[in-house]
């Protein structure tokens, strides 16, 4: 598969505003560097997830590949075309899909607001029409087309979101936060129509920026987390958990331990994290996190056995993304 | 692109019919505002004011122009700068930057609405003057009239490009949009004949594109003066076109490029 989204180290500062004092003074203020040298490579048909904490950068990046924001250094191509040199070529390529619920004309329909869009896109007469109806049928808005946007809900607004951010066939899509603000259900639907409809289906290329750690696992296939403008890992998801050194999560449940043993416990070499809740019957549910499994693991097992505690059931659990997220970014405010 | 331009005039126009309390009021506010000044006419009588002798004619009609063409003087100096507030307000700018259509050509489409109701506004006070009120107009000098308010806007647009620029910018109406609006408004000749002001302030007036195109304006319409007897407007127009145009597109440019580096297009 080849590349659709091509960045080299894609650079975006920004100048802070100025105070007054400082403004007196002539003293320039240090720029905020929001993205930092991002290179990343996304593949045709791939579901790109782009995750991080608020103020990682992937809003800006995302506008820069829209051509909405010009990059302080760097360079990147959507199918080939410079974003900054070739921005007019960029644009019928691309559809961004943001969780700005408000950028329609409210007092329009569903329909009219998608009719002016898709003039602005080129298309016009039956043409138009067609993929109109297309696309309601497609986010099943069919019912609710003419009735004036002010009257739709958060839901019906964010699909006619993606309904506009589809109206040019555009070969790759940006999706900044598309299930924010949507209750459960609808959120669930929506993630079902970007892996099914959108990817599996038509073949697009998604760029997914989201916050919700499950969302990223359970639909991208790829994913780059950010953190301070910078990619601090990108790949599949698996290889990503691999990558976080093994800190593997036990739950089990032990009567007949005395909790006075748990200090002992808690100083065995490879316990991270120790944490018991009075368990049923007559004993004790314990979570470990081990940092070395082969090694700390028999040990535990030892000492629970020697302090008279008879375990009956021992559960090992997985990292989550969630975690593995948890770890990166903390490591790389930590400097690791 | 006509099609795109009909799109941009029935989103306006089906937005504005949609609040329709507000439609009726503003037709019912025109025909205030022509009553007003027929009435405010009578106590002048209708004698020729010797301020009045360059048009031959009472204050009612040369009140009467004023307020039927000034409207498509002050779009041209705002309609863009409105526009572009309305869209950052609605959350609609990135929109539009997103599409295909040059951003230049989206604004300018997005005037379009505007011009078509200031059209129908001085329509609708002529004919309202002249068949209420038995107002005299020259119509066979519609034409020219058209041209001069054709160049009237172009002399004017490079004010409009300037204050979409400061909006673009800081977010805030332009100050500059103001200030042409208020000095135009005393100056230029819109409600009384530059004629009463002391020297010194009618030369300040003939700094105003605005002056040449009520003084053209008015010539053709009441007087039937050809385009060639109203030819030194015309210039004057021509060259405030010529000087502030460029200007204007060059702010306009460096305000989109300064407003995609500083990350602000979304920002209200």
């Amino acid at each position: 598969m080849q590349n659709i989204v091509e960045i080299f180290s894609l650079t975006k500062r920004f100048s802070r505003a100025q105070n007054y004092r400082a403004l007196f003074r002539l003293q320039r203020q240090e720029d905020l560097t929001a993205v930092d040298s991002v290179t990343l490579q996304i593949r045709e048909g791939e579901l790109f997830g782009l995750l991080g904490p608020n103020g990682a950068g992937k809003t800006t990046l995302i506008k820069m590949l829209c051509t909405l924001i010009l990059p302080s250094e760097g360079r990147a191509l959507v199918c080939g075309k410079d974003v900054v040199a070739e921005a007019a070529a960029v644009k019928p390529l691309i559809g961004l899909v943001d969780c700005q619920e408000h950028s329609f004309f409210w007092r329009l329909s569903g329909r009219k607001n998608l009719q002016f869009f898709a003039a602005l896109y080129g298309l016009r007469g039956a043409e138009a029409d067609e993929r109109i109806a297309e696309l309601l049928d497609l986010v099943r808005l069919n019912d609710h087309a003419d009735r004036r946007f002010m009257g739709y809900s958060t839901g019906m607004r964010q699909k006619l979101g993606v309904a506009r951010g589809l109206l040019a066939r555009p070969r790759v899509i940006f999706m900044d936060e598309p299930t924010r603000s949507l209750d459960p259900v609808i959120a669930r639907n929506l993630r079902a129509f970007i892996r099914e409809t959108l990817v599996e289906e038509l073949g697009r290329t998604v760029v997914l920026v989201t916050h919700r750690l499950e969302e990223a696992e359970e639909l991208c296939d790829r994913v780059a987390i950010m953190n301070h403008g910078r990619i601090i890992a990108c790949g599949p998801v698996a290889e990503i958990k691999k990558r976080i050194p093994v800190r593997q999560k036990y739950h089990l449940h032990v009567p007949h331990l005395p909790p006075k043993a748990l200090d002992g416990l808690r100083a065995i070499p490879g316990v991270v994290q120790l944490q018991w809740a009075a368990g049923n019957p007559h004993g004790l549910d314990l979570e470990l996190v081990l940092s070395d499994e082969k090694e700390a693991l028999p040990l535990v097992i030892r000492f629970i056995v020697s302090h008279g505690g008879d375990i009956q059931h021992c559960q090992a659990q997985g990292l989550s993304l969630e975690e593995a997220f948890v770890h990166l970014v903390k490591g790389d405010k930590d400097g690791l | 692109m006509g099609y795109k331009a009909l799109a941009f005039i029935r989103r306006d126009f089906e937005t504005q019919v949609s609040y329709r309390l507000n439609f009726f009021l503003r037709i019912v506010g025109m025909l205030i505002s022509v009553s007003s000044f027929y009435f405010m006419s009578q106590i002048l009588g209708t004698a020729v004011s010797p301020y009045l002798q360059r048009y031959g004619t009472d204050y009612f009609h040369f009140a009467l122009l004023g307020i039927a063409f000034y409207p498509f003087i002050g779009l041209s100096a705002n309609s863009l700068a409105e526009a572009i507030h309305e869209y950052q307000h609605k959350g609609t700018l990135e929109v539009l930057f997103l599409s295909p259509t040059p951003i230049f050509a989206s604004l300018i489409m997005s005037t379009l609405w505007r011009y078509c109701w200031a059209f129908a506004e001085s329509l609708f006070y002529l004919l309202v003057a002249g068949l209420v009120f038995q107002a005299h107009l020259n119509w066979t000098s519609i034409f020219s009239a058209t041209l001069v308010v054709l160049l009237a806007i172009l002399a004017n647009a490079g004010f409009g490009f300037i204050n979409a620029s400061f909006v673009l910018v800081t977010k805030r109406t332009s100050p500059l949009a103001r200030l042409l609006d208020l000095v135009t408004n005393l100056l230029a000749g819109v409600y009384y004949p530059i004629e009463v002001l002391p020297y010194w302030l009618r030369a300040f007036g003939r700094l105003l594109p605005a002056t040449y195109s009520l003084d053209a304006l008015r010539r053709t319409m009441l007087q039937g003066a050809s385009l060639i007897d109203v030819g030194q407007d015309l210039l004057a127009l021509a060259g405030f076109t010529v000087v502030l145009l460029p200007i204007g597109f060059f702010a306009f440019h460096y305000a989109v490029r300064w407003a995609k580096i500083d990350g602000s297009l979304s920002q209200y």
